[in-house]
Parts: structure tokens; C-alpha cells; sequence
């Protein structure tokens, strides 16, 4: 029955979200002329070249007049018939690739792109090899008692001691029991 | 003479707090109560002299004491009193003084409320604290003097920097600085854990509270910066991953994972030195954040650095850095792991390994992208630029394991124990979160702002939020039903549950607001603009709004004259409100500012910049026009974690077990009030 009104709940909710899917293509078609696809491509062009004269921004959201001729220059470029790539080159070319806003995957640069790689792909594993093979280490090991198990066992082992002394000790039957209330359990 | 006064406070400080910190090693060492206290006494002496330094400055400040260097630099007669009260941090030596005086404030504060606690270790606390606000005072009367005289005193002021005379400006920097110096105290505890050679409950608990704040604070002074650089830079966003930004949120993701390494710690026992390396690491990042701000090494808009501060700093983190990892590596070995053997398994605190995992990959990549054009430029020459498209290459990534990280953790439990359901539950929520994934789609317009290929990862990202916030609230159904048959209706039952479940709760906020600042980030990828022309009563429009421009003026405000372009905007016909994009000029620089329009909504920001218009007439203007989706929720969700944190700091139930640890301590000294 619950899975019967899941079912039915997915079914309901897909269609919801195809139909608004399709929906995009239409909006697409309007709005996407041949202007907007230069458009597009001039701005992946921008935003991968770097704004000589700011912090951190690209040619594309800055205003600089140095900026300016580079989009000048990406935009004539663009028009001559020029690829994404051939432009960037163009502009290391003449700049260097400080004018990139990603180091090269050259030199001693590739450092910057290998070492976070490296962690991503290893780190899974260090914590893998660390964490889940403890398991491992303590198979032989008996399963852990749950705390009550282990007190109890502790009470009843100090009462059967206790209880053999008490035996001894005349008097003192009263108070057998250890508490174990309001014992640390931390 | 305000300046010889203020430098002679300034002195006074650093003499109490060079007493102090030899007064708290010895205490230390001879375990003398009393000499512990005059210790504790020199640091409030400390933090008196230099708030009595500052209130020297804020009265030049409104004096228009351009005697004063500082004064003379950084503001002028034309201030309006609330941006001459910020002059005090606006540039170099102000916000050193600034960071200064909020950590004395900490220090004495962190050792009058410690006490309870941690007395066995308070005098190792004390040093620490006392060493690193001697540093700052030593620099602060050597190379970085605030006092410095300018003779004979100019009748007006250089004037203010106008990108610092927005209100965000007032509050960004000191609160970003409590978050840094905030962290100063986990450090402070971590260094005396180990010279004491034990971490009590006491300890985690006290550390914890500072770690909660720090993080709030630091939270908040993100986003704070954020926002005024989306307000006040005119680019149209609040985070470029610039270097000073990167350095900022360095400590932030420390802070972060040094909170869940404490969760392990409070339940299991375990992780008790990795939660020491963090703590020191926190606080390391937070100075070398400083350290970048001051020393200018790497360019930054806010690099506002000259001479041989940085020298200074670097030596002073290196020896920082090397000297605490020294102790560790002496000092670590003595501080046990539990007697338990720990089963990771398939648990929480597995969970809570990845995500400190992922916490610290994310730093790595920061600091990567951070440090490494310096690198390469030293190594090799060649110089290089690593802005936003590098960090955009994997902090995604990053962000969609934590998306999945946070609802898998919150539904896992301790010791590999199971819910009831959790299979169920997550196939549940994965039919669920499709409905306010379709919605947020639909009314967001998703669909519209995107190319095709962003698109497919839009939804991802946005459907994957969606379902795990599904998942955490079906962890807090599960926590909330064992309270169902409390007596005393919904408010008895509630409370029984937020009495017994106060840190869960901070933590549950918290982390829906991570999952929607999120689901803001992802915003960023869908904006649009345009860049247009107009003349007054003609319109443009962008994404289904119409902006029609009304007539250009010029206006008076505070001290500024503000060219405006109002825009009216409209959808459909239906009237939205209006943007005012104008530019500003100061009466002291020649140069104008951007003043960003903004029309805030929900779902999107409509934000205008004037480019340029005709000077002469003001008749036709050139502006840039955007459409921002979604930074409202960015700013919402940060109000939202930083709630997260306070509830959690609430949680009053831990930690008071080991206060019979902490008496019975001293050798000497006990005689008199405790």
C-alpha cells in the first residue's frame, strides 16, 4: 500500500517536472538567435581571459579601459572566424599565461592542478585504509557489550566477592547490593 | 599631546601583557595560585590600556586631530561623524589596533570564565594568549604605530577611501576580526592541553563554546564582506575567490571541521589530537589571512599594506606554526585515546570523518589556489593568474559530496547503531524532494536563465539539496517522536525535546541553512545581463523586465553628490518598484564610484551599474543591467546558520563532570578568595 502510494506520488511528480521541462526548449528557441550564440561564445572567451588591472575579475565584468580592448580585440578575433582556443593562445602569446585565469597545465604549474586532484582521489582511500579497515583489526576481538551488560556483570561479580566476605563478617547482611545509579557512564 | 598619550597606553599594555605572560609561565611551572592571578590581572590591565588607547584615537578622530597621521591619512573635515567612527579601521594600523584590542577584550574575558573548568590549566591558557597579544603590541608601537605624529597638523585630511563609506564597512571588519580572534582561545586551550598533557571535559567544553562563537562570528563576517562587495564593487557578485576573501574563509572551514572533530570527541573519546592540530591550525589561518592583508604579497583589493609589517607577520606565523607543531609532536603522545577500541564502520562518526575530509580538501584547494602564484613565481619565474574558474573546477565537487555527506551523516547514528527505516527514509525522501525541486525549478525559472549544459547540473544540484534537506527533516521526525508522550501539550513537549536535544537542534539549523546557501550558490551559474544605452523615458529590457529610465539627477547625500538614474522597472506591464544606479563623488578623491541599484526579491536580484553617462547633459546613460538569481537566499541562509550556532552554544548539559579535575591543582599561592 505505501509503496503502491510512493508509486503513484513519483509518477505524479515526474510528470510535473517534464512538463515543466518542456516548457525550455520553447523559451530557448525564442530568445536563442544567431546574435546570442556570439554572444555565448564571446563570453566563455571573456571570462577565461583575466582583467590585467583588477583583483580577481575577467575581462568580461570589468569596465577598465584595458579591458575594454582586450573584448575589443576577442570580439574582431571572433568575428574573423577565430576558435575559442586560437584566441586564448593568441593572448598568452603576447601576455603570458598570467593573462589566463587558470594556471597552465605545464611546468610547475601542474602542481596547482595535481595536488587537489590528488587528495580528492586519494583521501577516499586514506580514510578507507584508516578508518574502515579498524574493523579488520579487531575481528578477533569479541563484539562490544552494551554498557548495562558490563555493569551488571561487574555488580555481580563484586556481590558474589562481597557476599563471600559478608558471609564471614557477622552483621553486616543489610547492604549486599553495589549501586550502580548515578555512576559516571561517560 | 592625544598621540603621546595614546602611544604611553599603548606602551603600558605591552609592559602589563609582557608581565603577564612571564607571571603566567612561572605560575605555570611553580603551579603559585596567586601568581597566576596577578597573571590574569596584568591581561585585564592589558585590555583596559589598550581600550583606553582607542578611546584616545576615536576622540582625535572626531577632533580632527591632524596631528595624528592616521587622522590625516584616512579621513577629512567633509566625514560625517558615523564614517569617522569606522576611520578607526580603515586602513593599515587601525585595523591592526582593532584586531588587537578584540583579542585583549577575548583574553580577559577567556580567563575571568575559565577559571570553573579548566583552573589546572589556565596559566598555560593565559600564556598563550598573553604571547600572541604581546606580538600585536609589540608591532603596534614598532612598525605599525597608529600614533605616529605628522607636525605641523594640515587643516584638512587626505580623506576617506569612499569603497569603505558603506554601512556594511562598519560592521564587516569587526566582525570578521571576532571570528579570527575568537579562535585565538581554542588555540590558546589546545597548546595548554598539551603542555598539561590531559584533555578534560571541561576542556571540550569550554573550547567548544569559543569554537561556536568564532564560527558565528566568522560566519557572519563572510558574508557580511560579501555583501558589501556586491553592493559597493559593481561586478554584480559578493565572492570572486580573491585572495583576501580565500583567507577568509581558510579559518572558516578550519573552525568547521574543528566542530565536528569535537562531536566525535564529546561522544567517543576519540580525535583528541587531531581536534588539537585543527584548533592551531584555525588560528594559524586566521593570522595568515592577516598576514596577507598586511604584507600586500599577494595584490588584493584590499591589500592595503606598506612596509615592513609583513617581514614581521611572517616571522611571527612561522614560528607560531613551527613552534605549536613542535609541542605537538613532544606533547601529543601524552594525551591518550580512550581505552575503547573504536569500530568506525559504517556510523556517524565515520561520517563525520568524510566530512572533515571534505572540509579540509576544500581549505587545501583555497590555500592552493592562494599561495601557489607566489609559488610558481618564486620557483620558476613565470607568473601566473589562479582566479575564479580554478576554484569553480572543484569546489562543486566538493560541495555536492557535503550535500550528500550531511544527509547521510544525520541519519547514520553512533557505534554502527541503525534508525528504524533508514533505507525507506532515503528512498522516501527521494521521491519527496522531487516536488520542491520541480517548484523551486518552476518559480525560479531555472528553466530560462541557463545554457543547456549548466542546465542538467542546475537541476542535479538543486534536486540533490532538495533531498537531503527532506533527509535531515525525517532525522528530526525520528528525534521528535520518543518526545510524543510528554506531558503537558506541544509547548511542554517541544521544550523537553530542546532542553534534552539543544546542540541537535543548532546543529539541524545549521545545516539547512548550508543546504540553501547552497542552493543560492548554485544562483550564480544562471545569472544574465546586458549592457544598454538609454535616454530618460526610453526602455530596456532583460529577462521579462522592462527598465524605463526617468530623469537623471543629481542629489546631495551625507557628503557625497550622487549622478542618479532612476529606473522604473516593470513585468508584464505590473509595476516592480525602481532602481536608483548612480554614481557618487567625494569631495576628496577626483575619481567616481559606482553606486549600485538593487531591487531585491526572492527569487531574483535586479541589480544596475551606470557604466558611463554624457557629463554635460545627463541625457543619455549607459548602464549594465542584472538579472542575479537567487543571492537573497545566499544571505538568508547565512542569518539562518549562524542562528544554527548560537542555539547549539546553548547546549548547557555537557561538561561539568570534570570540575573536581580542575580544583586541587596549585602548590603554592592558595591562601585568599578563590
Amino acid at each position: 500500500m505505501r509503496a503502491f502510494i510512493i508509486i503513484r506520488l513519483s509518477i505524479f511528480w515526474l510528470a510535473v517536472l517534464a512538463l515543466t521541462a518542456i516548457r525550455a526548449p520553447m523559451v530557448f528557441a525564442n530568445d536563442m538567435a544567431d546574435a546570442a550564440a556570439f554572444q555565448d561564445q564571446f563570453r566563455d572567451v571573456a571570462s577565461d581571459l583575466r582583467c590585467p588591472t583588477c583583483v580577481g575579475l575577467s575581462v568580461l565584468e570589468s569596465d577598465a579601459p584595458f579591458s575594454k580592448q582586450i573584448k575589443d580585440e576577442v570580439t574582431s578575433q571572433l568575428k574573423a572566424g577565430k576558435s575559442h582556443e586560437e584566441i586564448l593562445t593568441f593572448f598568452t602569446e603576447r601576455y603570458g599565461p598570467w593573462i589566463l585565469r587558470v594556471p597552465p597545465k605545464t611546468g610547475v604549474s601542474i602542481l596547482a592542478w595535481a595536488i587537489p586532484l590528488a587528495v580528492l582521489l586519494t583521501g577516499p582511500l586514506a580514510v578507507w585504509f584508516l578508518v574502515w579497515r579498524r574493523r579488520d583489526d579487531l575481528a578477533g576481538v569479541e563484539a562490544v557489550k552494551p554498557l548495562e551488560e558490563i555493569l551488571a556483570e561487574w555488580n555481580r561479580d563484586i556481590n558474589t566477592r562481597r557476599g563471600s566476605l559478608n558471609s564471614s563478617l557477622p552483621g553486616n547482611e543489610g547492604s549486599t547490593t553495589l549501586a550502580t545509579e548515578g555512576r559516571d557512564q561517560a | 599631546m592625544p598621540a603621546h598619550l595614546g602611544f604611553m597606553f599603548l606602551l603600558l599594555a605591552l609592559i602589563f601583557s609582557l608581565y603577564g605572560f612571564g607571571a603566567s609561565i612561572a605560575a605555570a611551572w611553580l603551579r603559585h595560585r596567586r601568581l597566576y592571578r596577578s597573571g590574569r590581572m596584568a591581561a585585564t590591565m592589558t585590555a583596559t590600556f589598550i581600550v583606553l588607547a582607542a578611546i584616545v584615537m576615536w576622540l582625535s578622530l572626531f577632533a580632527r586631530d591632524y596631528s595624528i597621521a592616521y587622522v590625516w591619512r584616512n579621513s577629512s573635515n567633509d566625514l560625517p561623524a558615523f564614517y569617522t567612527f569606522t576611520t578607526f579601521w580603515s586602513a593599515l594600523e587601525g585595523s591592526h589596533f582593532l584586531w588587537m584590542m578584540i583579542l585583549a577584550i577575548f583574553t580577559m574575558i577567556a580567563l575571568w570564565t575559565g577559571n570553573r573548568d579548566n583552573e589546572h590549566i589556565m596559566p598555560w591558557v593565559a600564556a598563550s594568549l598573553l604571547a600572541v597579544v604581546s606580538w600585536m603590541l609589540y608591532l603596534a608601537v614598532s612598525h605599525s604605530d597608529p600614533f605616529v605624529m605628522q607636525l605641523p597638523a594640515p587643516t584638512n585630511g587626505l580623506g576617506k577611501n569612499p569603497l569603505l563609506q558603506n554601512p556594511y564597512m562598519a560592521i564587516h571588519p569587526p566582525t570578521l576580526f571576532t571570528g579570527y580572534t575568537a579562535l585565538a582561545i581554542p588555540f590558546a586551550y589546545a597548546i595548554a592541553a598539551m603542555a598539561y598533557g590531559d584533555i578534560t571535559e571541561g576542556w571540550l567544553k569550554t573550547t567548544r563554546r569559543w569554537t561556536l562563537f568564532a564560527w558565528c562570528a566568522l560566519t557572519a563576517g563572510v558574508a557580511l564582506g560579501g555583501h558589501w562587495a556586491y553592493v559597493e564593487l559593481g561586478w554584480a557578485g559578493y565572492w570572486a575567490w580573491d585572495p583576501v576573501e580565500n583567507s577568509s574563509f581558510m579559518p572558516w572551514l578550519m573552525a568547521t571541521a574543528l566542530l565536528h572533530s569535537m562531536v566525535i570527541q564529546d561522544k567517543l573519546g576519540h580525535l583528541k589530537r587531531s581536534g588539537i592540530i585543527l584548533a592551531i591550525l584555525a588560528f594559524f589561518f586566521s593570522f595568515f589571512g592577516t598576514f596577507i592583508t598586511r604584507s600586500g604579497i599577494i595584490t588584493s583589493v584590499h591589500s592595503f599594506a606598506d612596509g615592513n609589517i609583513g617581514p614581521n607577520y611572517l616571522i611571527f606565523i612561522a614560528s607560531l606554526l613551527v613552534g605549536s607543531l613542535a609541542l605537538f609532536a613532544f606533547r601529543a603522545p601524552s594525551i591518550l585515546p580512550p581505552d575503547a577500541g573504536k569500530v568506525w564502520g559504517v556510523s556517524k562518526e565515520s561520517a563525520l570523518i568524510v566530512t572533515q575530509f571534505l572540509l579540509l580538501t576544500l581549505a587545501a584547494v583555497v590555500f592552493i589556489g592562494t599561495v601557489f602564484p607566489i609559488v610558481s613565481e618564486a620557483v620558476s619565474n613565470q607568473r601566473i593568474s589562479i582566479q575564479a574558474p580554478y576554484f569553480n573546477a572543484f569546489a562543486p565537487w566538493i560541495g555536492l559530496a557535503m550535500i550528500v555527506a550531511i544527509a547521510m551523516g544525520n541519519l547514520l547514528r553512533y557505534h554502527s547503531a541503525k534508525i528504524p527505516g533508514g533505507r525507506a527514509v532515503l528512498i522516501n525522501a527521494a521521491v519527496i524532494a522531487i516536488l520542491p525541486a520541480a517548484l523551486f525549478c518552476w518559480r525560479g525559472e531555472v528553466f530560462k536563465t541557463t545554457r543547456a549544459w549548466p542546465l542538467g547540473a542546475q537541476i542535479v544540484g538543486i534536486y540533490l539539496v532538495m533531498w537531503s534537506v527532506v533527509c535531515l527533516c525525517a532525522d528530526f521526525r525520528q528525534r521528535l517522536a520518543p518526545f510524543a508522550n510528554v506531558a503537558g501539550g506541544v509547548f511542554a513537549r517541544w521544550a523537553a525535546f530542546l532542553r534534552r536535544n539543544t546542540a541537535y537542534a543548532g546543529a539541524f539549523v545549521a545545516h539547512i541553512g548550508v543546504l540553501l546557501a547552497i542552493l543560492g550558490f548554485l544562483g550564480n551559474y544562471r545569472g544574465v545581463d546586458r549592457e544598454v544605452t538609454l535616454r530618460s523615458g526610453e526602455t530596456a529590457s532583460l529577462f521579462g523586465y522592462d527598465f524605463t529610465m526617468g530623469k537623471f539627477q543629481v542629489r546631495e547625500e551625507g557628503n557625497a553628490t550622487l549622478y542618479e538614474a532612476p529606473l522604473l522597472v516593470t513585468r508584464d506591464g505590473r509595476e516592480i518598484g525602481t532602481v536608483y544606479p548612480a554614481k557618487s563623488k567625494y569631495p576628496t578623491k577626483p575619481e567616481l564610484m559606482n553606486e549600485v541599484g538593487v531591487l531585491g526579491g526572492f527569487w531574483h536580484d535586479l541589480y544596475a551599474v551606470i557604466v558611463d553617462f554624457e557629463k554635460k547633459s545627463g541625457e543619455t546613460v549607459t548602464l549594465q543591467l542584472h538579472v542575479n538569481p537567487t543571492v537573497r537566499l545566499v544571505f538568508m541562509s547565512v542569518v539562518i546558520m549562524v542562528l544554527g550556532g548560537i542555539i547549539a552554544a546553548f547546549d548547557r548539559i555537557r561538561g561539568d563532570r570534570s570540575r573536581d579535575v580542575a580544583g586541587g591543582v596549585w602548590e603554592h599561592g592558595s591562601g585568599g578568595r578563590a
